[in-house]
């Protein structure tokens, strides 16, 4: 999770993503943070991110974020 | 494709949204090993999302694109730093024309200047009778290569959503600010526009204050202004947004 919270911050250094529990709701990621997300993510985890999970859903939270790593055949800690 | 270590492309939609694309009668996909092109028309514009191996695959998507009689393509590069400029290197040396840059605004709150509050110009939502002094409006102060202007159906929502601001007389609109939310807390303002006759008196300014201190609870604005718009990139200033880094290189393909 601290993978992901650190990809995040250095995403957007001016939201503290500990406090939302949707990150689409607040505001704090749009359609390009998110190419950007999967992008970062798929390199860090050695992944790569099915075209279909790209959905909103799939990355408003760090649980939704981890689930989508493992479906995709990474490890989360 | 996307296995490759050097896969690029610029299209920052979702799979739902390139699948509602898919189905419009005007839009054509061509590929090879090496690139994938989509063309589609967005009003009356031809945008075009491509895919690459890499970066050096630019002259087979080249070639792919010259079946299509669609002209001027439209191609936004969206992204930061030294990556985005190669991109755009690499298109511009393979036909495509550098046409405009534009950079991302972002800010958590909206500064108040009680002065243009006082302004004589009365701001309110916009009505459906408003809609089409809008639609000229926006047509008239912005270029379609640029901006990503709402139709009349989209427009027509905003408005119903509340998201709309103008000064009017009668239906002749004077000024308009678009906005849509972002979640619960974030706002982008898609468009604002000041007639010509009505410039030089700080309505812009006044415009973009008035809609964006409408959502108190909001505390994440988004915006795009083009490099070389001096004014609208003022006003950003002064209202407390910052450029965020990310940047858009429009090309044209003719």
């Amino acid at each position: 999770m601290e993978t992901i919270l650190g990809i995040l911050t250095n995403l957007r250094p001016e939201f503290d993503f500990g406090q939302s529990t949707d990150f689409i709701e607040d505001g704090y990621l749009d359609s390009f943070d998110l190419v950007s997300l999967v992008s970062e993510l798929e390199a860090e985890f050695g992944i790569l991110i099915d075209a279909l999970d790209i959905v909103p859903e799939n990355f408003c939270s760090l649980e939704a974020i981890a689930e989508v790593i493992r479906k995709s055949g990474g490890e989360v800690g | 494709m996307k296995r490759e270590p050097g896969f690029v492309t610029n299209n920052f939609l979702s799979a739902t949204e390139l699948g509602t694309i898919s189905k419009q009668s005007e839009s054509e996909l061509y590929f090879n090993t090496a690139a994938i092109a989509v063309i589609y028309r967005d009003n009356s514009v031809s945008r075009l999302y491509f895919y690459l191996s890499s970066i050096d695959s630019v002259w087979s998507l080249k070639n792919l694109i010259k079946v299509s009689k669609q002209r001027p393509l439209v191609v936004d590069c969206v992204g930061k730093g030294e990556k985005l400029e190669q991109l755009a290197n690499a298109l511009s040396k393979s036909g495509f024309v550098p046409y405009k840059r534009m950079s991302r605004w972002r800010g958590d709150r909206i500064r108040f200047f009680p002065e243009l509050a006082k302004q004589k110009k009365i701001f309110f939502r916009a009505c459906e009778k408003h809609l089409e002094g809008i639609a000229k409006l926006l047509v008239e102060n912005f270029d379609p290569f640029v901006s990503h202007l709402p139709d009349s159906k989209k427009l027509s929502h905003l408005i119903k959503d509340g998201l709309v601001f103008c000064a009017a007389e009668e239906i002749e609109v004077q000024a308009v600010a678009c906005l849509e939310k972002v979640g619960k807390r974030g706002i982008y303002l898609y468009q604002y526009a000041v007639a010509t006759g009505c410039r030089q008196i700080q309505m812009g300014s006044a415009i973009f204050q008035y809609a964006l201190h409408q959502f108190p609870e909001c505390s994440n604005f988004t915006s795009w202004t083009t490099d070389d718009n001096t004014p609208s990139n003022r006003i950003h200033e002064k209202f407390g947004l910052y450029r965020d880094g990310l940047k858009d290189i429009i090309l044209l393909y003719q």
